[in-house]
This record gives C-alpha cells, structure tokens and sequence, in this order.
C-alpha cells in the first residue's frame, strides 16, 4: 500500500510525517503554539520581496498575524475546553492559488493535523507558501508533526488511502470533484465537508450608478472581483441584474460595460480554451432557452447574455472567464429565484440592503 | 437541395475560388435548411441576432461548437427517417458526441469518402488490412468513430482481414496468411494512429517479427496526442514502420465524427488537403475573426453533406495553420494545412484518443 507514496511530491513535510499523523494527538483551538507559528509564518511571507507581487499571497500574511489572529480568537466563545477533531484531509480546489493555504490554516487553527492535496496546476504562489511554511518550520519542529502538504496525481490512489486516515475531510471544487472524492470511504465516524459550487450575483441601481463620479473605480473593482480569479471564486459575480427606470438602465450599461471592457483590454489574458467554453455555453444555452440574447459585440474577452426573466435554471447556465448573465428587472422580488441555497453572494450597488 | 454537382468533379480539380463559389452556395442552403428544420440550431442562430437569409460568404456562414453536440441531439430530420447513430469513441468519464443520419446524408458521406480517398490510392479495389480487432464493429446500427471509419474503410477492400484480436493482441496466423494470399500485389492497411503504434508496432518489436508490407499503402486517422505525449513524432512513426515493415506510401488524415466521410487527406509533402466537399478556416481566438494566411489559429470546418444534424459548419478545438492555397507541389487544388494540436486544455476527444487514456 505505501509504495503508492512514489507518485506523491511533498511540499511541506514527508511520507513519515504522514504516516504519523494517523495517530498524532489533538490540540485546543487556538493554540498559542499555533499561534506563535502562524504569526512567524506571516512575518516571513512580508519579508519576501517576491510575495509584494502578489495580492492573494500578502492577504495571507496579513490574516495570519498575531493580533489579527487573536482578534479572531476573541470573536468565538471559550473555545478552551474544545480540541480538534484528529487528522483533517484536505483537498484543494485547482482553480483558486492560495485556496489550499486558507484551508489548512484553519485545520491548525481548529487543532487538527493536517494533510493537504494542493492543487496541481503549478502557480506561483504556492511554491511561494510552500517555500516560507518549510524556512519557518526548520526552526519548529515541534509544529512539524501537524502539516503535510502533498501533490499527486489524480489515478495515483492516494485519496483512497488519506481518506480511508482521516478524521474531517475537506473537499474544495465542483460537484464533480466531490461526487469523485465521495466514492472514497472515510472510517465511519469521520466527517465530511464538502464547499460546493456557489453562485453569486451583483445587483446594480442603475441611477445610482450614474452618479457615481469615478466609473473607472467601479469598473476596476467589478474586474478584481471576476476576471482577476477568472470569474472561478465563489464570490465573483456571474449574474447582473439592474433595477431602476429603463432609461437609466439602458444608459447605466452602456457605460458600465463600456469601462469594463476599457480595462479587460488593458489587463486580461484571454486563453484560446476560455473563448472556445464560453462559446460553447451561450451556444447551449441558446439551443435549450428561447429568448435569450448575446448583447456583447465580436469580443470573446467580454460575453453578456441578456436574459429575458430569471427562474430556478438561470444559474446552470454560467461560464468562468468573463461569462456575463444580464437581467433588467422592474422590481428586485424577481430575483427570488435565483436566491436559491447555492447563492452565496449577493453583491450590492446603489441597492440598500434593507430592501 | 444536393451536394450533386461536387459528386461529379474530380474532388482537387478546382481552384480555391471557382471551389468557394460552389461549396458556399451549397452551404447556404445548408444553413437556411437547418434553421428552418432544427429548433436548438435556430434558437442559436437567433440568439446571435444573426441573419441568415442574406448570407453571400463562406466566411460568414455561422458555426456551431463541436462540443455541442456531446451535450445535445441535434437533428435536423423526422425521428423515422434516422437510419443510424455515430459515437464519437470515449471512456465512460468522457460525454460523446452524437451524430444522427438519414439515408442521404450516411450515402454522401461514402461517397465523398470513396472519391477523396481514390484519388490517393486510385480507383481499383485492393486487399485491406485492418489494424483493429472485429469486436469495434459489433452493433450495426450504432457506430463508435473508431467503427465509422473501419466501416468507411472497408469500402476500398477487395477482401477485408483483421490484424488484432478481440484482446488486441496481434493475430500472427491472420497476417501471415494476408500477407500469403497477397503476396506482389499493392494492398491497403488502414487503422488509427495510436492503435497502429501500440497495437501493431509495439507488438511486432516485441514479437521480433518483421513483416514484409512495401507494397502496402497506409491511411490512419486519430489523435497524436498520446504519440507525442511518448515522444513519438510523426516523421518517427513513419520511420519505424518503413524499417518494420517495408511502408513506404502512407498517408494521415484529419477528420472527426461530426463531419465523417469529408476527411483531409495528407499528400506526399505532408500537407493536409481539403476537397470539393469541405474547407477550413483558421479563426482568431479574441473574436472568432479569420485569421491571415499563415497565422496559426482555431481550426473551422465545413462540409457539404450534413442535411440530418446541423453539422456543416464547426468549430473545433483544434489549432491549425493554413500553409498555401492552390498551389501544393503534389498538384492538388484549393487550400492545404497543418493540425498544430488541439487547443490546451481542451477535454480529451478523437477516436484513437480516447482509447489512449487507458495507457
């Protein structure tokens, strides 16, 4: 069985370190080691000129700071008699960078052991992570014991055996990924927590909009939110929906839009496989739906599909990579269908949050 | 509307421009037929805010994606006039491709495959050798790419034989008494690329055998993917079978369920060439606008026999170059090309592809 170990890369920690934490004791939430730990890991991730040229990355160390840490801390009631729930396996998802380093600092930070499948794709930022985790731990080996972080091919059986150790298993993806991962058994009194495909949607008061003095600003901010994580992240909005007369929302798009794709032009990367899937998605969508409209123009760097209502479907139908669904609703209660339990964002603009 | 005018030229007789001429006109027909007769293919004409009924080039004649139909049965006739189904071949993980046919269109499709496929070999039936096992053709009215293509195939035979077991061993005693009863005559060895290399040659290496084909001509189709994934170019293919076996002649085609029977053939210069029946357009990824000629791209392509399923103009998630029109020494007409790959990341798809993944 352990010969499998040859397919596997650890990034962080070793097959003996593995192997261990099948039997590795618990610890509190919060635990000031933990602690201590996370704030050095911070503070190296700041020392690195390289990780400046990453956002994602400083967000990191910047969350994992003592006093943030401790700010966090104080947000739970006494945690004090609690302790983790064993070895969590984590399974990261392949499409966000720093995912896998969210996931496993809150494995520590809960007071567990952790095993971590990071994502296969190569980016930067991981080896990045991986590079500081390993310089803080050579000076704490007492934390050594409590993280591993692996990668490994798919085929190469290894989910079978993490999963057959853990006490939590973490699953990061689509609803594919999980039904995968799920074919694997976990020992009966472990758990299961799956982060399933999310949508979220921006809700714009299109008169609002209109007098805000810096369109570029909201253009910028709507482009962080969606083309900067190719539209993947949970919160990147895939629907737009206006309210408001329909000549400010007719006015209101034009000008949205219209800065949006100033910036797109000016930052994003079209890869040839995005444009064909978004391609291909609006083609599906149309064939299955009557009514629906593509709005955008030849560009495949910006697509917007105009929708002529919203129902419990709606939602299937999206695409990462700069995939827009566009809704002008006369009263916000149509949104109600696609408010379903796999909304998670709804993102505002002009709109108080009281309505 | 029929595709009978291009039935009657030698199919690399006209130059691109009296080609385009033709092949549009039968296009457009095609297009106003589908919209008419196929809701999905009408409501994605529409979606577009596109309008059909004006259409005068072959540039602007819409497409679809070839992915779509893994997701949806697109037909374009009465459910009672269907006389079969074509896969595309895949593993259980992968969706496939379905291809519904009518008469017409299943008898255009041999045709335009006897007369493309003639004018590389020449007219005369010959011996064929398949490089597959009987097992692939076991349903008759349902078809894998893999099956489509034997069966296609098969039409150039004068006799058929098998190389390949059920279990895909090499089936020595059928080969060599092929190989006896066909002694100095010109024979035809057709299968897929990835099937010949793993199956037939591998085996042969292994088995020390060397067999004696130099009068053989072979045609293979498929992916290359997992070929070169082994580092196995095309030039050392070609290489090790001449060593092996003696091939000299042989030639690879492009061509994909969705579209069968208008294969492009490569000549002896290793140019792709497409016929009175089908053309390509190599398209810009930013804006799906053509490319210049020369400018690598994603592959378009049409065809004129598709009257069942709205499969007459693809885009495909291949990347390819256009390399000149008109004028290839090998003396064929109308524009030659080069297959660059598939677009990265795109999902495994191609018959003998699919197969690969098992390895």
């Amino acid at each position: 069985m352990l010969n499998n170990f040859e397919n596997a890369t650890f990034l962080v920690g070793d097959k003996n370190i593995a192997i261990g934490m099948v039997s590795q004791p618990t610890f509190q939430p919060f635990e000031q080691a933990i602690i201590d730990f996370l704030d050095e890991f911070s503070r190296s991730l700041f020392k690195n000129p390289v990780a400046r040229n990453w956002p994602d990355v400083i967000a990191l160390a910047y969350w994992c700071r003592k006093n943030a840490l401790l700010k966090e801390k104080g947000a739970y009631p006494d945690v004090s008699r609690r302790t983790g729930r064993g070895l969590a396996f984590h399974i990261a998802p392949s499409n966000v960078a720093t995912n896998f380093a969210w996931s496993l600092v809150a494995g520590l930070l809960s007071g567990n052991c952790n095993l971590v499948r990071v994502p296969s794709r190569s980016f930067p930022q991981v080896s990045l992570i991986c590079e500081e985790l390993n310089n803080v731990l050579r000076n704490r080996p007492d934390i050594a014991p409590f993280l591993c972080l692996v990668r490994y091919a798919r085929e190469s059986g290894l989910t079978d055996i993490f999963s057959g150790w853990c006490h939590t298993r973490l699953i990061w993806g689509g609803d594919e990924t999980i039904s995968t991962v799920r074919k694997s058994p976990i020992p009966p009194r472990s758990l299961d927590l799956a982060f399933a495909k999310r949508h979220s949607l921006l809700l714009i008061d299109a008169g609002h909009y209109l007098t805000s003095i810096n369109k570029r600003a909201v253009a910028v901010g709507f482009y962080n939110d969606t083309y900067l994580m190719d539209q993947n992240a949970c919160t990147s909005p895939q629907l737009v929906v206006w309210l408001g007369t329909e000549t400010d929302k007719q006015q209101a798009r034009a000008e949205f839009w219209s800065e949006l794709e100033n910036y797109v032009n000016e930052k994003y990367q079209l890869q040839p496989i995005t444009a064909l899937r978004k391609f291909g998605r609006f083609c599906h969508h149309a064939a299955i739906t009557d009514g629906i409209k593509r709005v955008s123009m030849a560009s495949n760097l910006i697509w917007r599909i105009l929708l002529d209502k919203l129902d419990k479907t709606t939602m299937m139908q999206t695409e990462p990579g700069g995939y827009f669904l566009e809704y002008m609703a006369d009263d916000i209660s149509e949104i109600l269908p696609v408010c379903g339990n796999r909304c998670q964002t709804l993102a505002l603009s002009g709109v108080s949050s009281k309505k | 509307m029929e595709c009978s005018e291009e039935m009657l030229l030698s199919p690399f007789s006209l130059k691109q421009q009296e080609k385009q001429k033709l092949i549009t006109k039968r296009l457009i027909t095609l297009t106003q037929y589908h919209y008419k007769n196929c809701t999905a293919y009408q409501r994605i004409i529409d979606a577009q805010g596109l309008n059909i009924m004006h259409l005068q080039t072959l540039e602007n004649i819409p497409f679809l994606p070839v992915s779509l139909f893994k997701q949806l049965d697109l037909v374009s006739v009465r459910q009672e006039q269907l006389i079969k189904t074509m896969t595309s071949s895949g593993t259980s993980s992968q969706k496939l491709s379905r291809i519904y046919l009518d008469k017409p269109t299943a008898i255009n499709q041999q045709k335009a495959l006897v007369k493309i496929v003639s004018d590389f070999t020449g007219q005369a039936r010959m011996p064929l050798l398949i490089i597959d096992s009987p097992d692939v053709m076991t349903n008759r009215k349902s078809f894998s790419a893999r099956g489509a293509g034997i069966l296609g195939f098969s039409l150039f035979g004068s006799e058929k034989t098998w190389a390949l077991k059920p279990d895909m061993s090499l089936d020595m005693p059928e080969i060599d008494s092929f190989l006896k009863r066909n002694c100095g005559k010109t024979v035809l060895i057709f299968g897929f690329t990835f099937i010949i290399w793993q199956h037939f040659y591998k085996q042969l290496v292994q088995l020390g055998k060397k067999i004696d084909l130099s009068l053989g001509i072979l045609i293979h189709g498929g992916g290359w993917k997992k070929l070169n994934s082994d580092a196995v170019s095309a030039e050392c293919f070609s290489s090790s079978l001449k060593r092996l076996c003696g091939i000299a002649k042989h030639h690879d085609y492009y061509g994909m369920v969705e579209q069968t029977g208008t294969i492009f053939m490569q000549c002896k210069y290793g140019h792709l060439h497409a016929s009175l029946f089908s053309d390509v357009i190599i398209r810009n990824h930013i804006d799906f606008s053509v490319c210049r000629d020369g400018d690598p791209g994603i592959i378009q392509v049409l065809s004129v026999i598709p009257e069942s399923y709205p499969g007459h103009s693809l885009l495909t998630e291949d990347r390819g170059i256009i390399l000149g029109i008109d004028d290839c020494p090998c003396g064929r007409r109308g524009k030659y090309f080069s297959v660059l790959g598939r677009v990265e990341n795109a999902e495994l798809r191609g018959c003998s592809d699919t197969y690969a993944e098992q390895f």
